[in-house]
C-alpha cells in the first residue's frame, strides 16, 4: 500500500466515561472499543502500516491493540505502532496532535511510503480508504479531507469541524460547528496528503502556535494549500460528548444500522474475550437490544446495548441502557436511561431512572 | 517444550458414523458444540490450560477441516516457541503408506514426532469428548503413586456400566483387572480413554505391539491389558465432573441441552477454565421487537425476531419474525424463515429453513437431523 496509516487519538475525554480511559478505548455496541472502527477501514483498505498516536492513559489501548493481529495485517510486512508521547510537556496545552507528530516524526520518516491519510479515533463510518487515495492523486491536491453534507447539523456533530466548498470542490474555509445551521459539511477530520506535505503542514504549526492542532493548521493554510473536499455518502457520527455517546449507541445497535458500518467483506475487528456464548433464563424478555457474549440474562432487556459477561438478575427490568463488561444487576432492580460503566454493581437501589436528555452515569467500579 | 516434561497425542481419526451427515465431509472432533465452538476444542482447551504445549492432533478420516483448524496453535494459545499444535496425518514411508491401523498403531507411527521433543510423560487424548479437565492434576497424581500408566475414571451408573471398560481397583486405586463393555462389571469406574504413560516404556510396548501379527494396535484392547498382566504400575484417576461421548445425534442434542436451565451439567461461563475457539468476526448479537427468548444459549452474531425457547444457536443464526424454534440446536449460519416451526432439530450448519414449513415434532421421542435446504408450502 502507498500510504501510511495513522490514527489521531487526540481528543478530549467524555465527561464521566473519560475518567477511566481515553476516547479511542471507550466501550461501543458492548464487544467493540471506538478505535476499532478505524483500525478495521484502515486494515480492510489494505493499509498495512499503522501508527497510532496516544495522547494520555495507555494501558486499556495497548492492551486492546496489543501486536495488532486481529486487525488481520500480516505480522511479517504490515506493523501497527503504539506510539506515546515521552517530552514532559509544560502544561496540557501543548499535549496536541501536532506535538505527538512532530516528536516521532522519525518513525514517520522511516516508513518508505509516499502518502499519508490521517484518521480520527471518534468518527464512526464506513470507507475505504484506498478510493480516497485514488481519487487525492487523480487530482493533483495537496490535501484531500473527507467531508459528509448533513442536514441534521443543529443537533449533531456539535463542535465538529465545518467546511465551505467552492463549486471546483476546493475548501475555502473551516469553522466549528455552533449548532446554528442545519445543512452544513461536516469534515470527518480524515485527510490524504503527501508525507512531503504533511510533514510541511507539522513544521509551519510548530513555527505559527505551540498550541496549534492539525485542523488549526490546515484551516489557516486553506489559501495557501489546495485542499479538496472528498464527500462521503455512507452513515457518518462523531462521539465527542456524553451526549452523541448515548445518542449515537442507540441509534448503530439497530441492525439495519450496523449494517452500513460492518459486512462480511468489511468486518469491524476487535480483540476476543473467548467468553462463552450468552445465557438466557427462563423468564427472561429481551427486545430491540444489542447483546455481547458471555452475558447472563434472567430478567427483562429492552432497547439496550450490554457489554460481555454482563449479569441481569431475576425481574430486573432494564430499559434505554447502556451495561458495559462484568457489571453485575440484580434481582429487582429497575433501570430506565442509565450508563452503567464497568465493574459495577447495581443490587440495592431498586430503581435508577434518567431521561433520554440526560441518562444517569454509575461510575466504574461502584457499589450501588 | 521444557524438558521432563508432558506431551499430549490426540486422536483424532474418527469419522463417528452415527452422527450421520454431521460428519459426511468432515471427521467428528470437528463437529460444532456448545453454540460457538468445535468438539475438538476441548481437549485442545484442556491442554491449553493445563500448561500442556506441545500438542499432536492425529488425523485421518476426512481430515482436511481438521488439519487447517487444529493448525497452528495460536487459537488456543498454544503459540510460543517450541510449543504448538502439530497435525499428524498418516503419511507415506519408504515402507509404504501407512494407515492408522488402531489407537496404538497411531502412535507408533509418530515415534519420531514425540522422540523429538524427548518428554517424560505422554498424554493420550481422544479428540470427540466433551469435558473440562486439568491434566497437570492427573500427573500430579501419576507422580504420587509412581505408575507407569494413569488412566482417567469416571463413576458411570451401575445399570450403565456394561457400556464401559471398567477399571477394577484396590484401595490405593491400583488397577488390579480391566474389563471391556462386561455383562457383570465388578465396579462402575469407567475408562474414560484418557491414558498418561511414561514415555520410555510407552516406546517400549508400541515397538514391541507394531511387530505383533495378531493386535488390533488398539490401547484398550492390547496395550493396557499386556501391561496389567505383566503386573505393571497401573492406577486409576478418578475424575469428577461432566463429560461426554457425543456419538449419536440424540447424544449431541442432549449434551447441547445440559448447557440450558439455572444450573447447567456443564458451565461454560468459566472464567477459570475457558474454552477456546477460533475467532470468527461477526456483527454483535441483536434481538429484535418481536423477539421472545426463553432458556436459550445463543452465540454473537445471531439476529432473532422470532421465537426461541430451550434452544442453543450457534453463531450469525437467523431466525425471522414468526418463527419459533423450541428444543433445537441451530448450527452455525443457518436460517428459520417467517412462520416456520422448528422442534427437536439438530439443523446442520448453513441450512436453510424456508417460510411456512415445519421441522420436527413435539411428540416424537426422536431427533430430526435436517441437513438439506427445507422448501416451503406455497
Amino acid at each position: 500500500m502507498k500510504a501510511l496509516g495513522i490514527v489521531n487519538i487526540h481528543k478530549d475525554s467524555i465527561e464521566g466515561l473519560g475518567d477511566y480511559r481515553p476516547l479511542a478505548a471507550t466501550s461501543f455496541l458492548g464487544r467493540y472499543r471506538l478505535v476499532d472502527f478505524v483500525l478495521s477501514n484502515m486494515a480492510n483498505s489494505g493499509i498495512d502500516v499503522i501508527q497510532v498516536y496516544i495522547k494520555e492513559k495507555p494501558r486499556s489501548i495497548v492492551e486492546h491493540i496489543g501486536s495488532g493481529r486481529h486487525y488481520n495485517i500480516n505480522s511479517k510486512r504490515g506493523r501497527i505502532m503504539l506510539l506515546g508521547d515521552e517530552r514532559r510537556l509544560p502544561s496540557e496545552a501543548y499535549n496536541t496532535d501536532i506535538n505527538s507528530f512532530d516528536e516521532h516524526m522519525q518513525f514517520i520518516d522511516r516508513v518508505n511510503v509516499p502518502y499519508v491519510i490521517i484518521a480520527p479515533c471518534n468518527y464512526i463510518y464506513m470507507l475505504n480508504y484506498d478510493e480516497v487515495l485514488a481519487a487525492h492523486i487523480e487530482s493533483e491536491a495537496d490535501v484531500t479531507m473527507v467531508y459528509k453534507s448533513v442536514d441534521t447539523a443543529k443537533e449533531k456533530f456539535l463542535g465538529c469541524d465545518t467546511i465551505n466548498l467552492n463549486t471546483k470542490k476546493t475548501v475555502v474555509s473551516m469553522e466549528p460547528n455552533r449548532g446554528n445551521y442545519a445543512k452544513r459539511n461536516i469534515s470527518l477530520e480524515t485527510y490524504v496528503m503527501s508525507k512531503e506535505v504533511f510533514k510541511d503542514l507539522v513544521k509551519k504549526a510548530r513555527e505559527t502556535s505551540m498550541f496549534y492542532t492539525l485542523s488549526d493548521i490546515i484551516s489557516e493554510s486553506l489559501d495557501t494549500l489546495d485542499v479538496q473536499g472528498y464527500p462521503y455518502k455512507g452513515y457518518a457520527a462523531c462521539v465527542n460528548s456524553f451526549d452523541s455517546y448515548y445518542s449515537t449507541s442507540m441509534e448503530l445497535k439497530q441492525r439495519d444500522m450496523m449494517k452500513t458500518l460492518m459486512s462480511e467483506k468489511w468486518p469491524i475487528y476487535t480483540r476476543t474475550n473467548d467468553s462463552a456464548p450468552v445465557k438466557y433464563g427462563e423468564n427472561a424478555t429481551v427486545k430491540d437490544s444489542c447483546i455481547s457474549n458471555g452475558c447472563v440474562i434472567k430478567g427483562t432487556v429492552i432497547n439496550s446495548v450490554l457489554g460481555r459477561n454482563v449479569v441481569v438478575g431475576e425481574n430486573a427490568v432494564l430499559k434505554n441502557c447502556i451495561v458495559m463488561a462484568d457489571t453485575v444487576i440484580g434481582n429487582d432492580i429497575e433501570m430506565d436511561y442509565v450508563i452503567a460503566d464497568k465493574f459495577v454493581t447495581v443490587t440495592k437501589k431498586n430503581c435508577i431512572k434518567g431521561t433520554a436528555e440526560e441518562p444517569v452515569y454509575i461510575c466504574k467500579y461502584d457499589k450501588v | 517444550m521444557k524438558s521432563g516434561t508432558m506431551l499430549a497425542m490426540i486422536l483424532a481419526g474418527g469419522r463417528g458414523t452415527r452422527l450421520e451427515n454431521l460428519t459426511q465431509n468432515i471427521a467428528k472432533p470437528a463437529v460444532y458444540y456448545g453454540g460457538k465452538y468445535r468438539i475438538v476444542d476441548f481437549p485442545l482447551s484442556n491442554c491449553a490450560n493445563s500448561g500442556v504445549d506441545v500438542v499432536g492432533v492425529l488425523t485421518q478420516y476426512e481430515s482436511v477441516l481438521l488439519n487447517s483448524y487444529c493448525a497452528g496453535g495460536h487459537k488456543w494459545g498454544i503459540d510460543a516457541k517450541d510449543s504448538g499444535v502439530f497435525i499428524l496425518p498418516p503419511r507415506e514411508t519408504s515402507a509404504g503408506f501407512g494407515l492408522y491401523r488402531g489407537t496404538a498403531d497411531a502412535i507408533t507411527q509418530n515415534i519420531d514426532f514425540i522422540d523429538q521433543y524427548d518428554p517424560e510423560y505422554v498424554l493420550i487424548l481422544s479428540g470427540d469428548h466433551i469435558y473440562k479437565m486439568d491434566y497437570d492434576k492427573m500427573l500430579d497424581v501419576h507422580r504420587e503413586n509412581n505408575a507407569d500408566v494413569t488412566i482417567a475414571v469416571l463413576e458411570v451408573p451401575m445399570k450403565e456400566a456394561s457400556r464401559f471398560g471398567i477399571m477394577n481397583t484396590d484401595n490405593n486405586d491400583r488397577i488390579i483387572e480391566f474389563q471391556e463393555k462386561p455383562k457383570e462389571p465388578k465396579s462402575n469406574l469407567a475408562s474414560m480413554g484418557i491414558y498418561i504413560f511414561n514415555w520410555d516404556l510407552l516406546k517400549k510396548e508400541l515397538i514391541y505391539d507394531k511387530n505383533c501379527e495378531d493386535s488390533e494396535h488398539d490401547f484398550g484392547k492390547n496395550v493396557i491389558p499386556k501391561l496389567l498382566n505383566e503386573d505393571r504400575r497401573l492406577y486409576a484417576y478418578r475424575f469428577k465432573g461432566y463429560w461426554k461421548d457425543v456419538g449419536t445425534i440424540s447424544s449431541l442434542w442432549e449434551a447441547n441441552m445440559d448447557l440450558l436451565g439455572d444450573k447447567p451439567a456443564l458451565n461454560l461461563h468459566d472464567n477459570e477454565w475457558k474454552i477456546y475457539t477460533e475467532e470468527i468476526t461477526t456483527a454483535p448479537q441483536y434481538m429484535g421487537s418481536d423477539a421472545v427468548i426463553q432458556n436459550c444459549y445463543i452465540n454473537q452474531g445471531c439476529v432473532i425476531d422470532g421465537e426461541v425457547r430451550n434452544s442453543v444457536l450457534y453463531t450469525n443464526v437467523e431466525v425471522k419474525q414468526g418463527a419459533c424454534v423450541m428444543d433445537s440446536v441451530l448450527m452455525p449460519g443457518c436460517k428459520v424463515g417467517k412462520n416456520s416451526k422448528v422442534t427437536r432439530a439438530i439443523v446442520a450448519p448453513g441450512i436453510v429453513i424456508e417460510d411456512n414449513c415445519v421441522v420436527g415434532d413435539a411428540d416424537s421421542k426422536d431427533i430430526v437431523l435436517v441437513s438439506k435446504r427445507v422448501r416451503g408450502e406455497k
